[in-house]
């Protein structure tokens, strides 16, 4: 606007006062030359115009008054008005008529602030009425004069008023925008915060955690998940509001503690605390030292509301190379890890072990998979040979069953019997097999001048069943496969755990099967139970390899050793069952000089590697071809 | 737990009109909505003078201002500051006292929003999106903290913003609490809608059309605005029309100075 200030007289400020104007009020009109017009020069005395135009200006302004606000104190916006004043008188007197000074002091009216439609109503009255008189002009010219300046006021008064209205709708549409923007990106980080500590969640947890290690070419990520295991306990006893203070009341500690550069704190479960520590420059200690006070800090008793709690904490320790480190990785390990040390018991600490949660992850894969395995048949019979040590001959072989899984390969049993059991699949896996078996055992007879005896395992479920007889001897029907053609083992241990068991063996053996206890001497029966099992129809037993294994491979021993009194063991308990008409197998023979010592104690059955590993059903095949 | 920190993030609803914007449609300002010009237009169906009453308070902020640092006041809080238009109290007040630290408080985003963008490359102004009715949110703040000292007197200006704080929210201690906080020869302005002189009627119509607003409105009178001054030295002429406080000039009060609909003073903190 200084541009239009320019050519004000030098008096025009300080006439602007208070006392200036009354004098010009009352003072006598200054003499002006006759015919003054728009083509005359500049008014007669300058001290008198100067007078003037600080008259019209004080009348303008108070004209102005409350039609806005003001922005400067009114001697200062008097002032600024006296120059215009003055620049429109300039206007007036002009030999040519130039809009411009009309329309700059249109633009600065609302460059000062005066923007109501009433300012500029107001200014054309004045202009209008009182100008002329107020500069002593006259003359029918200079009311066309008049008319042209007012014209010019206006347009440029709207054309400013305009162009500001514009900005400041920009203006209040990109504050909004940017409000919106915050609003925004605040409830984006509520997204990634827990509401009940103010932590960052798992979500938060991956987010903040992804700067701080980038932050760190080498160096290590130590992540501990500290579990409070007794919160759900607090939350059933003393209410989840209570609950929710202790949470709150933890994780202020762990606030508190771990707000270095390089640590991180979250919430990333009900009773879930996850604290992370990055290798920095500026920090003392490694980063596992700074975190293993983190478990002794949440053990501390907590008081909520008169009451004291004192909770224990399972963590689970997670540390690797920062550069490769993922968020969800970090999380999930330090999951495993806590869950490994809780089931540690209380205040138990894990480290993460890769090897253990890959066997983990496989074993759960295996169980999700072992349902549809065993509806699709998918597991397989695998037969390792028995044989009668004096001849040499393969007298039966053992049902043994194998899952060839698309991913882990050929699984043994011991990885899915349990999985099958907890599962409750046992029943639907053993008559899977024993129809397997059946069938291939009935082959053999069609086809082999001295067909094997087939042994199943049975699952205790399986015996325990009441329909068990009857569906043994469906599928015997099925395969047509005479009853003493089949050989069932059940383990001593399962033998015992529950009376329906040792019912259905009997069932079986009445049924003709030939009935014999596994893994004898290795559960809690002792020795007095031998004289029970033919009762219940046992017809033998199987000694697990953990005979032999102390004799040691060459089957020979000095008398006075563990392998010397091991050999007098498997002597004693042989004759022993033989005494009471059992029959003996001995597992677990891998050398020939295994072989030689049950041939010489008599045993009446051998199994091991020494004789054959599993194999399926055709490689058996062909190994019991070439018998005689 | 002070630490915690306010996960509720604001909502910005351009359709719901904002009292900030609609002060400055009354000002003859444009930054405001359809929204905001149609709930203003009710008002001033209702109070024709609505946009002097508005400069009036306007004005009575300039004196304020001008009066602190004429105490020698060089840093201002300017709680409800609404949406910042020309002549704003930085302005005024580094104009005179070049230097002078402002903070503005508003709880609307918007408002906020547009200070910001206003107050860019100035360093010794800030805005803060906070509310009077959590004055201890505003005296921790960061912002706060990087403007202003505490160990030096301070100028509180609360520009028509009280009414806007009920009776239930105890403003009263909220004052308390902002003199607790602030050094000796701080001061205090305040400017107070009030229904003196009105009817209940139109003061009623009045209040239901602010309740369509985020800010509903609770008016009081002089004695109800002097007690909200307790333990502050009340300047001279103590709790007027906001016209009468100290006018520049004598055409300022008018034959009837209670048109302004505002009462308001000025304390100091011994």
């Amino acid at each position: 606007m200084s541009d239009i200030l320019a050519g004000v007289p030098d008096g025009a400020q300080d006439g602007a006062q208070d006392g200036a104007r009354d004098g010009a009020r009352d003072g006598e009109p200054p003499d002006l030359a006759p015919g003054l017009g728009p083509d005359l020069g500049p008014a007669a005395t300058p001290d008198r115009a100067a007078v003037d135009l600080a008259v019209f200006a004080w009348e303008w302004t108070r004209v102005l008054a409350g039609t806005s606000w003001v922005a400067d104190d009114r001697t200062v916006v008097a002032d600024r008005l006296t120059r215009l004043t003055s620049r429109l008188a300039g206007a007036l007197r002009a030999e040519a008529f130039a809009p411009e000074d009309g329309i700059e002091v249109g633009e600065a009216l609302v460059g000062i602030g005066y923007v109501a439609p009433d300012a500029l109503a107001r200014t054309v009255t004045l202009l209008q009425e009182r100008l002329l008189a107020e500069l002593r002009l006259d003359g029918a010219a200079l009311e066309a004069r008049l008319a042209q300046l007012v014209g010019a006021v206006c347009l440029g008064f709207t054309r400013a008023l305009r162009n500001r209205t514009l900005d400041e709708q920009e203006a209040i549409r990109s504050s909004a925008l940017l409000a919106w923007q915050r609003a925004e990106a605040a409830l984006r980080e509520q997204t990634l915060h827990d509401p009940l500590t103010g932590l960052p969640n798992r979500a938060g947890f991956a987010r903040d955690l992804e700067p701080m290690t980038a932050a760190v070419a080498t160096g290590t990520v130590t992540a501990c998940l500290l579990v409070v295991t007794d919160l759900p306990s607090v939350d059933d006893v003393a209410g989840r509001e209570v609950g929710d203070a202790v949470l709150r009341a933890l994780a202020e500690r762990l606030r508190s503690r771990y707000r270095a550069p390089g640590e991180l704190v979250a919430h990333v479960g009900r009773e879930e605390f996850m604290v992370a520590a990055v290798d920095h420059p500026d920090a003392t200690d490694t980063t596992g030292l700074r975190l293993a006070g983190a478990q002794e800090l949440l053990s501390a008793p907590v008081a909520v509301e008169g009451q004291r709690f004192v909770v224990s904490v399972a963590a689970g320790l997670v540390a690797r190379p920062a550069d490769r480190t993922d968020a969800t990785r970090l999380l999930h390990d330090a999951d495993r890890a806590a869950s490994w040390a809780r089931s540690r018991g209380r205040d138990a600490v894990a480290i993460f072990d890769g090897a253990r949660d890959a066997r983990e992850a496989d074993d759960r894969e295996l169980a999700a998979d072992l349902p549809g395995a065993i509806a699709a048949g998918s597991l397989v019979a695998h037969y390792q040979p028995i044989v009668a040590p004096a001849t040499g001959r393969v007298a039966a072989v053992e049902v043994l069953a194998r899952w060839p899984h698309p991913r882990q390969g050929l699984v043994p049993p011991s990885r899915f019997l349990r999985l099958a059991e907890r599962g409750g699949l046992s029943d639907a896996l053993g008559r899977g097999l024993l129809r397997q078996a059946c069938r291939q055992a009935a082959a053999w007879r069609a086809s082999l001048a001295a067909p094997p005896t087939v042994s199943v395992n049975a699952f205790p479920a399986q015996l325990a069943g009441r329909h068990t007889p009857g569906a043994v001897a469906e599928v015997l029907d099925e395969a047509g496969l005479p009853a003493s053609a089949l050989e069932v083992e059940i383990s001593e241990q399962s033998m015992l755990s529950d009376p329906r068991v040792l019912r259905g063996m009997a069932d079986l053996a009445a049924f003709g099967v030939h009935v014999v206890v596994d893994d004898f001497g290795t559960g809690r029966a002792n020795v007095a139970h031998l004289a029970e099992l033919p009762e219940h129809g046992v017809r033998g037993i199987k000694l697990p390899a953990d005979f032999l294994a102390r004799i040691g491979p060459d089957g020979s021993a000095c008398h006075d050793t563990t392998a010397g009194r091991a050999v007098r063991v498997l002597a004693w308990t042989v004759d022993l069952a033989h005494d009471l008409g059992l029959q003996v197998t001995v597992e677990g023979v891998e050398t020939a000089g295994q072989h030689d010592l049950v041939e010489a104690l008599g045993v009446d059955l051998a199994q091991g590697w020494h004789h054959g590993r599993p194999a399926d059903a055709e490689a058996t095949t062909r190994l019991l071809r070439t018998q005689r | 737990m002070g630490a915690m920190p306010e996960w509720v993030p604001e909502t910005v609803d351009t359709t719901k009109p904002s009292a900030a914007r609609m002060y400055d449609y009354y000002l003859g300002g444009a930054h405001n909505f359809g929204v905001d010009r149609e709930l203003a237009s009710q008002v001033l169906a209702l109070f024709p003078d609505g946009p002097m009453m508005a400069q009036a308070n306007r004005s009575f902020l300039h004196r304020a201002v001008r009066t602190m640092l004429d105490a020698g006041v060089r840093q201002f809080l300017d709680v409800g500051s609404g949406i910042p238009t020309s002549g704003n109290v930085h302005e005024i007040a580094q104009q005179a006292a070049p230097g002078a630290k402002v903070l503005y408080v508003d709880h609307d985003p918007v408002a906020v929003a547009h200070s910001e963008l206003m107050l860019r490359g100035n360093p010794d102004a800030d805005v803060l999106q906070g509310d009077l009715r959590r004055p201890a949110e505003i005296l921790e703040s960061s912002q706060l903290r990087g403007v202003l000292d505490l160990s030096q007197p301070v100028g509180i200006l609360l520009i028509a913003v009280l009414h806007f704080v009920s009776d239930d929210d105890r403003p009263g201690d909220i004052l308390a609490g902002l003199r607790d906080a602030v050094a000796p020869g701080s001061h205090l302005a305040v400017s107070h809608g009030t229904g003196v002189g009105r009817t209940t009627a139109t003061m009623d119509q009045l209040a239901e059309i602010y309740r369509a607003t985020a800010t509903p409105l609770t008016y009081r009178d002089h004695d109800q605005v002097r007690e909200l001054f307790a333990g502050w030295e009340l300047l001279d002429p103590g709790v007027v029309w906001v016209p009468e406080w100290r006018p520049s000039w004598h055409d300022e009060v008018g034959e009837n100075p209670g048109f302004s609909g505002s009462v308001g003073a000025v304390g100091r903190k011994a």
